[in-house]
């Protein structure tokens, strides 16, 4: 049965073909235009990056007091007083400082929860996706259970278990990471699977471990970078409920989670406290987010 | 097959193209798909649209059913029983589109709805075209246009999905789609490309069989000349946007002008060659449409190039009887100095 | 080609050893329903039996359903068939364990269909060609690299300019282009081609079969070569096979086949192809075939073919006709061969498909 030729590669040539019948509008264009709604990626790559830089670069290279330590005399001091753009809290630290600070542990916590999801998920994930059988069944089966869970409650319960601290909540936020990637990385998986292109490389010799790692993984590698982005607001969220309720990153260390908690119960008197990292959170939730939007725009309409 | 001649441009075609020229501006490129296209159709006669990939023939189809992108600009004429579809409102339009003209697309799997019974995508044809129907005469009229297009076991037939039909079935479903409104003019893209060989000897004398019986007009678009060949009065080959040659079946076939038209029939293995025999093949690719043309597109790959061909594109015009051709150095004739 | 058919036919009582030999391959897959239970069982390949000889082209002719596509994998063992036997120069390769596998593989290698799904997206074509080099361990370095240039010399691109490119910055016919080079590289005797230029446009496809043409003839290569179009079938091949649902119907010399086709399908087919010549008179295709093809999954007993075959009978659906030599060379699956009225089954009793000397394979031996 013969497939329609298309000229597709040759640049210029166009075949509408694979525009659906009746469609008035190109979906590739639309996609691309969404792109360019999106700002297209340099927006919000520039976006997050500026981020980063803030929460990582400019508190160790800029004039950015300690977020701990301060002294009690200078609590409370109001927004814009001198050297204190945003005020100090109740134990007189600087509250831009405790913003950037929080921040940092906020994306160390996320990033490095993703990246965990990203290696152990994804690999496992693509492994099971591509043996197939009772080995799949097993991984998948163990994944599914931990996903069962509500992401909140699995957290809870295991930072629960560890105990508070930084790297206690990357292990605990861990087992919702890499169950979901892991999903993720096995239907993207089973899709580039029966691509020709794998036949191929097992007739030109290829082992599994080589088709596996040079293959299936430089393919699925989009889709999973994502799937990751994304997720890099959900953890970050999940981290703030979590110092929220008391687990995860403890006083005097800022996180933005401890900070809305604390701020919490002074709301009505001093909003700021809690705003101002409720704020940060929103702002970099929605940046990542766009960033995985956009990226993932531009690999579909690739 | 008997034929009288091509149609000539004016209000006795049932559609008149002229100068057709469609242009998509994707990115800050501007590709010309379409080129200064010029055909009729006469009414019940059959006209094959051939050509490769990318040579615009479905970009030109789709823009006789205003189905094109945002991105896509319309000039030229395309005249409907004489009236001007170019640059006409949606509004109107959509009262041509279906019932007027009607088109098959190539791949059947994907046109139809995979949710919708059979039965219910082709009364939701009949209501369009005509909504005071009751649901009872749409049923029935459903039906019949399904024993029309001999889809075996219609009423039973009626309630099945189309991941339930083969390709051959669904494709004859979109063809009972397609005719739920009587149209004047079907356009059939490439509509048996992606079906078996036997399947598609089927449909294609299905669509010949309909076509004599409702008196319609029909526009085959293929890449294949073999079934221009078999079941078109008058075949238009098209390159790069534009038409090459175009002549009544019998005629082009046993005077080939064009290389290209030359080309493409001597790529067609034949059953009386012997094994292993080669196949005369052209060297090169279509040419990029976005680039800006001189010259005869076909001038890098053709056998009987010459400078003049470089630097000056044919005229498309009628050079004997019925006969026009795009060509400095046609096959078979003297040239006439270059 | 003398050499070529002295080393095919045992016309002359010279039997070389077939360069592959496939026996009663069977090929099935279990179709399950939403809830995962067994609902059928497809019978793709159902005891498919031929023989390639070496510098051969077989050509495999079928419409959707026919198993072609499904042979050729299993042939390679991808997946391994259900049953039968794939001998590839004397080796049998059923059942095969992986180092013995992969090492038999160089021997033969497969082009796709749809050349831009056959290339790794990601990978540049220099990469993709190298790759069967690094996997067998070919040469060093510089050896593959110097071979890679050569082997896309062969094909017929410039190594210079599209060495670096990926497949997306390449057309139908160069990405085709880069996946023969790549099937080249282990200097394989045969090559599956499974509708190599199906996907290709008209003009571009005349490049490749000819490129195709030329590296049979300069390489020795042996071809199996599978596609849907009876006519460029026939072109390119010695001999060539016709699949029905799962079964084969028929197999002998190209231009016997043309001439003197025995099995109603193959009539069908052959009526079914546009002749690119209005002045030839096209005999309907209604006449040869009717209705839709039945599903694989439970095939109609008997002659699978008979539920559309114009010429069916009552023995038709009892008895299975077996795959019988009418011609030299000439092996048809039907009880009431075209224009064979001497070979006509009327007595279902009398029906014994006495085996062959040498079996009853597309071959005089």
């Amino acid at each position: 049965m013969a497939v329609p030729p298309t000229e597709a590669a040759v640049p210029g040539v166009l075949d509408p073909a694979t525009l659906g019948p009746g469609v008035p509008g190109d979906p590739s264009a639309a996609r691309f235009s969404r792109v360019r709604a999106i700002g297209g990626i340099w927006i919000p790559a520039f976006l997050v990056a500026a981020i980063l830089f803030l929460c990582f670069l400019w508190p160790i290279i800029g004039p950015v007091p300690q977020p701990t330590g301060g002294s009690i005399l200078n609590s409370n001091l109001p927004s814009f007083s001198p050297g204190h753009l945003f005020g100090t809290d109740v134990n007189g630290n600087d509250e831009w400082s405790r913003l950037l600070y929080g921040g940092r542990a906020s994306l160390e916590v996320s990033m490095a929860v993703t990246a965990i999801g990203l290696l152990l998920g994804g690999l496992l994930g693509a492994f099971a996706g591509y043996i197939g059988g009772w080995r799949e069944s097993v991984i998948m089966r163990v994944f599914d259970v931990l996903i069962a869970f509500p992401a909140l409650v699995l957290a809870v319960a295991v930072a629960e278990r560890l105990g508070p601290g930084e790297l206690n909540t990357i292990w605990a936020l861990s087992f919702f990471s890499v169950p979901a990637l892991a999903r993720i990385a096995r239907a993207a998986t089973l899709r580039v699977r029966e691509q020709n292109y794998i036949v191929a490389a097992g007739l030109s010799g290829s082992g599994h471990l080589r088709t596996l790692l040079r293959h299936i993984m430089p393919n699925i590698l989009p889709e999973l970078m994502t799937f990751a982005l994304l997720g890099i607001g959900i953890v970050i969220v999940l981290e703030g409920a979590l110092s929220f309720l008391g687990l995860g990153i403890q006083a005097p260390s800022p996180s933005w989670g401890n900070m809305i908690a604390s701020g919490q119960q002074i709301l009505s008197a001093q909003p700021k406290f809690t705003m101002l990292p409720s704020a940060a959170l929103f702002i970099t939730v929605v940046c990542f987010n766009l960033l995985g939007e956009s990226l993932r725009a531009r690999w579909s309409a690739q | 097959m008997t034929t009288n001649g091509v149609a000539p441009a004016g209000p006795e075609g049932l559609l008149d193209v002229a100068d057709l020229r469609v242009d998509f501006h994707q990115a800050g490129r501007v590709v010309r798909a379409v080129d200064g296209l010029t055909y009729s159709v006469p009414r019940a006669r059959t006209v094959g649209l051939i050509g490769e990939s990318g040579c615009g023939k479905t970009v030109s189809s789709r823009a006789i059913m205003a189905l094109l992108p945002e991105s896509a600009r319309v000039t030229g004429s395309i005249r409907f029983e004489g009236r001007e579809l170019v640059g006409l409102a949606e509004r109107k339009m959509r009262a041509v589109r279906g019932s007027q003209i009607a088109m098959v697309f190539q791949d059947p799997a994907r046109s139809l709805n995979p949710t919708l019974r059979i039965g219910a995508q082709i009364t939701e044809a009949i209501h369009l075209h005509d909504s005071d129907v009751s649901k009872a005469a749409a049923q029935d009229r459903a039906v019949e246009l399904m024993e029309l297009v001999r889809l075996p076991a219609a009423r039973e037939r009626f309630r099945s999905y189309p991941h339930q039909l083969s390709g051959g079935m669904r494709q004859r479903v979109m063809i009972a789609i397609a005719l739920a409104a009587q149209p004047k003019l079907l356009i059939a893209d490439e509509a048996t490309t992606a079906l078996d060989v036997t399947t598609q000897a089927q449909i294609m004398e299905l669509l010949r069989d309909l076509q004599q019986r409702l008196g319609m007009a029909l526009i085959m678009i293929s890449h294949d000349l073999g079934l221009a060949a078999s079941f078109a009065d008058e075949v238009l080959v098209m390159y790069a946007g534009r038409g090459v040659e175009r002549a009544p079946t019998r005629k082009l076939f046993e005077h080939v002008r064009m290389p290209y038209t030359r080309a493409l029939l001597d790529a067609i293995p034949r059953l009386e060659n012997p094994p292993h025999s080669a196949l005369s093949a052209v060297p090169g690719q279509p040419p990029d449409l976005a680039s800006k043309q001189v010259g005869c597109p076909f001038s890098p790959r053709c056998p009987s190039v010459t400078e003049k061909c470089r630097e000056h594109a044919p005229p498309f015009e009628e050079q004997e009887r019925d006969h026009l051709w795009a060509c400095w150095h046609p096959c078979g004739l003297e040239t006439k100095g270059s | 080609m003398g050499v070529l058919a002295s080393l095919r036919t045992g016309d002359q009582g010279v039997v070389n050893e077939p360069l592959l030999e496939v026996s009663n391959l069977v090929q099935e897959f279990t179709v399950r329903d939403r809830g995962g239970v067994k609902a059928g069982t497809v019978h793709a390949v159902s005891e498919v039996s031929l023989e390639l000889a070496a510098g051969e082209t077989l050509g495999l002719v079928g419409e959707t359903g026919s198993g072609k596509s499904t042979l050729a994998r299993a042939i390679l063992q991808a997946p391994p068939p259900k049953s039968g036997s794939v001998r590839l120069r004397g080796v049998e390769l059923v059942g095969l364990k992986r180092a013995r596998l992969t090492e038999a593989r160089r021997q033969v290698q497969m082009v796709f269909q749809d050349p831009f799904g056959s290339l790794d997206p990601k990978w540049r074509v220099r990469d993709l060609v190298e790759e069967p080099l690094i996997s067998f361990k070919v040469g060093d370095r510089t050896g593959r690299r110097r071979r890679v240039d050569e082997l896309l010399d062969l094909v017929g691109l410039d190594p210079a300019r599209f060495g670096a490119r990926r497949p997306r910055e390449l057309s139908g016919g160069q990405a085709q282009r880069v996946a023969i080079a790549r099937a080249l590289a282990l200097d394989p005797a045969l090559i599956i081609c499974d509708e190599p230029v199906s996907s290709l446009d008209v003009l571009i496809r005349a490049q490749v079969l000819n490129l195709l043409e030329r590296l049979r003839t300069e390489l020795g290569l042996a071809y199996l070569f599978i596609a849907h179009d009876l006519a460029l079938v026939k072109q390119v091949s010695d001999r060539v096979a016709v699949m029905y649902l799962g079964k084969l119907v028929e197999i002998g010399p190209a231009q016997s086949l043309y001439r003197e086709p025995l099995h109603p399908y193959t009539v069908a087919l052959l009526a079914s192809i546009p002749s690119p010549d209005p002045a030839v008179a096209r005999r309907p295709v209604a006449e040869t075939i009717r209705g839709e093809l039945p599903s694989p999954i439970d095939p109609p007993s008997g002659c699978r073919f008979r539920t559309r075959c114009p010429r069916a009978q009552d023995v038709c659906a009892t008895v299975e006709p077996p795959l019988r030599k009418l011609a030299d060379g000439h092996l048809t699956a039907c009880h009431f061969p075209v224009g064979r009225e001497d070979a006509a089954t009327p007595d279902p009793g009398a029906l014994e498909p006495a085996p062959l000397p040498g079996g009853a394979r597309g071959r005089l031996a």
